[in-house]
């Protein structure tokens, strides 16, 4: 076969794989990062070499490998400009002191200890030909690195990025990186001319060339970026001078002697932060780059990687204390600095965990020491082993140490929740209303709003915005980036809220807008940890569907742990005359408390109950509950309350008929209304297909028997002053 | 940030990035006076037809062998002229063993050598031999064939198939 058309196959087998590999790591919730190495790993003499040679040997032969090279060494010039651009000098605003000692700490303690750990390895794995400076300088490089793209991503995921952890974690990261590369540029000067004396005149072309980019380079940037906001976008010719500069930047750093991806990270870093014009370079870069071209590079390096080469115990021993080394120097370091420097327990640890995230940084710099010879294959394997395990531990032993939940609940806390009326003490009554697209859903916020109202107990009303991102190294999942999109919406649902009428009811509502994966679990998730009483989810009537409640309000009714309402929306802004079909159990219960509160909430408002009779079944009797509840509704409100009884086979048709006359039908999720429970509407949602009004379903949380009459216990007290401000006699 | 460049401040750094300098420092003045890591002998090994078993016909043998320090890994198969080209890092090396004193000890299985391998079992073949001089001179032991054969080699380095990088 023709070299290019099997590189070309070599590739889609390497794009598809990684995908595949990468969609279970995310599914494992897991950096992509993770799946990328892994399938690279898979396709190397470890898995496809070891259990089908033949097959390895045909699909990668020797001639291809240099293609794969070129392709994974210009994947990884640009992938390393696009992080050089993602570096904002905005992540070292926060905590700077702390940051930097933590940091740098952080790189002397794993730093040392892999020096140390040199004076055993250098005899075993290394070779005359490779001094032993050069070997351990290395060596503590490669320990000290933190992966800053893949930490940000995982700040990202974990809604970390506005916390004090996450800013300081990405501080720590940005410096941490910088010190990386430096340390790394300094072992690769020394390995290549094999002595500390003969890296001088490199370690000074080096110094003088950033002397050079953070001067005239940046100068000559801050133009493009005056050029860009003139012009208001990047045309061709420009991207065009852009990738240039990438190349020929790349290009000087390796004739200095240090490697072409200094100098492609360096131009980025000294790209002025114009962050219309970094967005739209990333944008316009990182498709491509890290679609196609990054997974070569991993392919490349799992080509090289063979695990077994660890073919006796004591090479596994030797490979465990590498990994622990890594992760003990990192750890302790980090640990021992973030607690001197005040940063309590928790979060100290939680630190620990974060920065020894290597993933993808410390692969670059192992691919590098294995092409310079500094590392052997053996020794490079057990350092890919190091970066795999410290990688994919992050995620869970960040979840041990400082849990979602809490995380969450340290959000939440932070949310200014103050109160109806101005009162500063936790509201009484808690609404959490998902939403997705605020200008189409104003009306679910008013019936929140109305829901949650002024007169009764303090209550606040939360919507809450769950973003979802796509990709792991993708530029809008960059914690600054996130933070705008954040910052966006927060505003669009500002502009609703401040639209709600009447006035004072906008101070009740007060959104929470969140970076989130399963938008279901994370709603159920912030709906227990807010101790909200009530969630009020949208539902648009799909044109063509079977299954009205299914999709995520479905997920939404059978997780959340509190009770849960739906509205199908008519469009109608009114809720003057409501409806409560009611059959005296636990779900027309919520639906009977929420149009009370309702009713309680504006004077005007009326309430007509129905009750079906089912023809020669006799009459429905109505429980003491509901009696005795009725019975302690003030006379102004009993007045609004019409109670119906009808008889009808056919219950549904029955609060069809009389949903033609009202504003909003309330209803339990009853089989008596067509609303099957345990089914969530697959198939008898008939009352939300055929009702001829507003429609909200309602599912109480607790199969308990509901004591609707505690709701409005204290409805008296609670209305008396309410109510002579406003002259209604209870 | 003013904060940051207190005397205090400076002085921890001073202190911390000296001890670690000064750890360095030691540790690599003790490993390049002390530590001593065994000569390169990664590359191919061409091994002349004279002397090779009726198996292997007219055929020479080539020797690849991968070094991790004191670890090996090498690859016995016939010399088919282009070898030394195509050489590559990525190849998986079935004979496994150990480099110490100059001495070489491989073992495993010999898959690219079919014509000698047993009725009943896969060929394999140990080698031993004494590195000195970019030489190696040893023995290899098939298990289809009796007697050792004893063999001298020159190390050639293998072009890389790979760029620099």
């Amino acid at each position: 076969m023709h070299t290019v058309v099997l590189v070309l196959v070599e590739i889609l087998i390497v794009i598809g794989l990684s995908r595949l590999v990468g969609a279970g790591c995310r599914w494992i919730k897991q950096p992509l990062v993770i799946g990328e190495i892994v399938a690279g790993i898979m396709l190397g003499p470890s898995l496809l070499g070891l259990i089908a040679p033949d097959l390895a040997g045909a699909l990668f032969p020797a001639e291809t490998v240099p293609f794969l090279n070129v392709l994974s060494q210009v994947g990884l010039i640009f992938f390393m400009f696009l992080i050089g651009l993602e570096l904002d000098p905005r992540y070292l605003s926060g905590q700077l002191e702390i940051a930097i000692l933590t940091s740098h700490v952080s790189i002397l303690v794993p730093f040392s200890l892999g020096s140390l750990l040199s004076l055993l390895l250098y005899p075993l794995v290394s070779n005359g030909s490779v001094s032993f400076t050069a070997f351990a300088l290395f060596l503590g490089a490669a320990m000290s690195i933190t992966a800053f793209p893949v930490l940000a991503r995982i700040i990202t995921e974990n809604n970390l990025q506005g916390t004090r952890l996450g800013t300081l974690a990405l501080t720590c990261a940005a410096v941490d990186d910088v010190t990386a590369w430096c340390l790394l540029a300094l072992a690769i000067a020394v390995t290549r001319t094999n002595s500390m004396v003969g890296a001088i005149p490199t370690i000074v072309y080096s110094l003088l060339y950033i002397g050079f980019m953070v001067t005239a380079g940046r100068w000559l940037l801050q133009r493009l970026s005056s050029h860009y906001d003139r012009a208001g976008r990047l045309n061709q010719f420009v991207l065009a001078g852009i990738y240039m500069a990438v190349v020929v930047s790349a290009l000087i750093t390796e004739i200095i002697g240090i490697h072409l991806i200094f100098g492609a990270f360096l131009l980025g870093a000294a790209m002025p932060k114009n962050p219309g014009l970094v967005r739209e370079i990333a944008q316009k870069t990182e498709d491509f780059v890290l679609i196609f071209l990054l997974p070569i590079f991993f392919a490349y390096s799992g080509l090289r990687t063979e695990i077994g080469l660890l073919n006796s115990p004591d090479l596994w021993l030797l490979c465990a204390a590498v990994v622990a080394v890594a992760i003990i120097g990192k750890y302790c370091g980090t640990y021992v600095a973030a607690r001197v420097s005040g940063v309590e327990n928790r979060e100290a640890s939680a630190l620990g965990w974060l920065m020894n995230t290597r993933g993808l940084t410390e692969l670059i710099v192992l691919n590098i020491g294995l092409s310079l010879g500094v590392i052997s294959p053996l020794l490079f394997t057990m350092l890919v082993i190091m970066a795999l395990v410290t990688t994919f531990m992050t995620s869970p032993l960040l979840e041990w140490t400082y849990p979602k939940k809490l995380i969450q609940l340290d959000m939440v806390d932070a949310e200014p929740t103050v109160a109806a009326g101005g009162a500063a003490d936790t509201p009484a009554y808690k609404v959490l209303v998902p939403v997705a697209n605020p200008t189409t859903q104003k009306g679910l916020l008013q019936l929140a709003a109305e829901i949650a109202g002024t007169r009764l107990q303090t209550a606040v009303v939360h919507p809450l915005s769950l973003i979802q991102l796509e990709e792991d190294y993708l530029f809008e999942s960059t914690p600054i980036e996130a933070d705008r999109v954040i910052q966006i919406q927060r505003q669009r649902l500002e502009e609703v809220i401040q639209s709600l009428e009447p006035p004072e009811l906008r101070s009740l509502v007060h959104p929470i807008v969140r970076i989130s994966n399963d938008v279901a679990r994370t709603t159920a998730q912030i709906a227990e940890i807010d101790r909200a009483n009530l969630v009020l989810v949208g539902w648009h009537r799909p044109a063509f569907s079977k299954n009205r409640l299914g999709g995520r309000v479905g997920q939404i009714l059978s997780t959340a742990p509190v009770d849960v309402a739906v509205l199908v929306d008519h469009n109608q802004l009114r809720l003057e005359k409501l409806l409560v079909p009611y059959a005296t159990n636990i779900h027309d219960d919520l639906g009977l408390e929420l149009a009370l509160r309702l009713l309680l909430n504006r004077e005007h408002r009326q309430l007509t109950i129905l009750q079906i009779a089912v023809p020669g079944q006799g009459s429905s009797e109505t429980s003491y509950e509901f009696r005795s509840l009725m019975a302690q509704l003030p006379v102004s409100v009993r007045d609004r309350i019409d109670i119906q009884t009808v008889e009808a086979a056919n219950p549904v048709q029955a609060v069809v008929t009389a949903s033609e006359s009202v504003d909003l039908t309330i209803a339990g999720t009853s089989r008596a209304w067509g609303i099957e429970r345990q089914t969530l509407g697959r198939y008898t949602d008939e009352l939300a297909i055929q009702c001829r009004s507003s429609l909200l379903i309602t599912r109480k949380y607790s199969q308990i028997t509901s004591h609707i009459t505690s709701a409005f216990a204290d409805t008296d007290t609670l209305l008396k002053p309410q109510e002579d401000n406003s002259g209604v006699e209870a | 940030m003013s904060s940051h460049f207190s005397l205090k401040s400076l002085a921890f750094y001073a202190v911390a990035i000296g001890s670690v300098v000064t750890l360095f420092s030691i540790v690599s003045a003790y490993g390049e006076k002390n530590l001593k890591a065994p000569p390169a002998i990664s590359g191919l090994y061409p091994i002349a037809a004279t002397a090779l078993p009726d198996c292997l016909g007219s055929q020479s043998l080539i020797l690849h062998i991968q070094q991790s320090g004191s670890y090996v890994s090498a690859t016995l198969k016939p010399n088919s002229g282009s070898e030394s080209e195509s050489a590559t890092a990525e190849e998986k090396h079935p004979l496994s063993g150990r480099f110490t004193n100059q001495q070489v000890t491989l073992r495993g299985p010999v898959p690219n050598l079919p014509n000698c391998q047993s009725q009943n079992s896969a060929a394999s073949a140990s080698i031993r031999g004494q590195f000195a001089n970019k030489t190696l001179t040893g023995e290899i032991q098939l298990s289809s064939v009796p007697q050792a054969i004893a063999f001298t080699a020159k190390q050639e380095a293998p072009k890389p198939v790979s760029a620099d990088h």
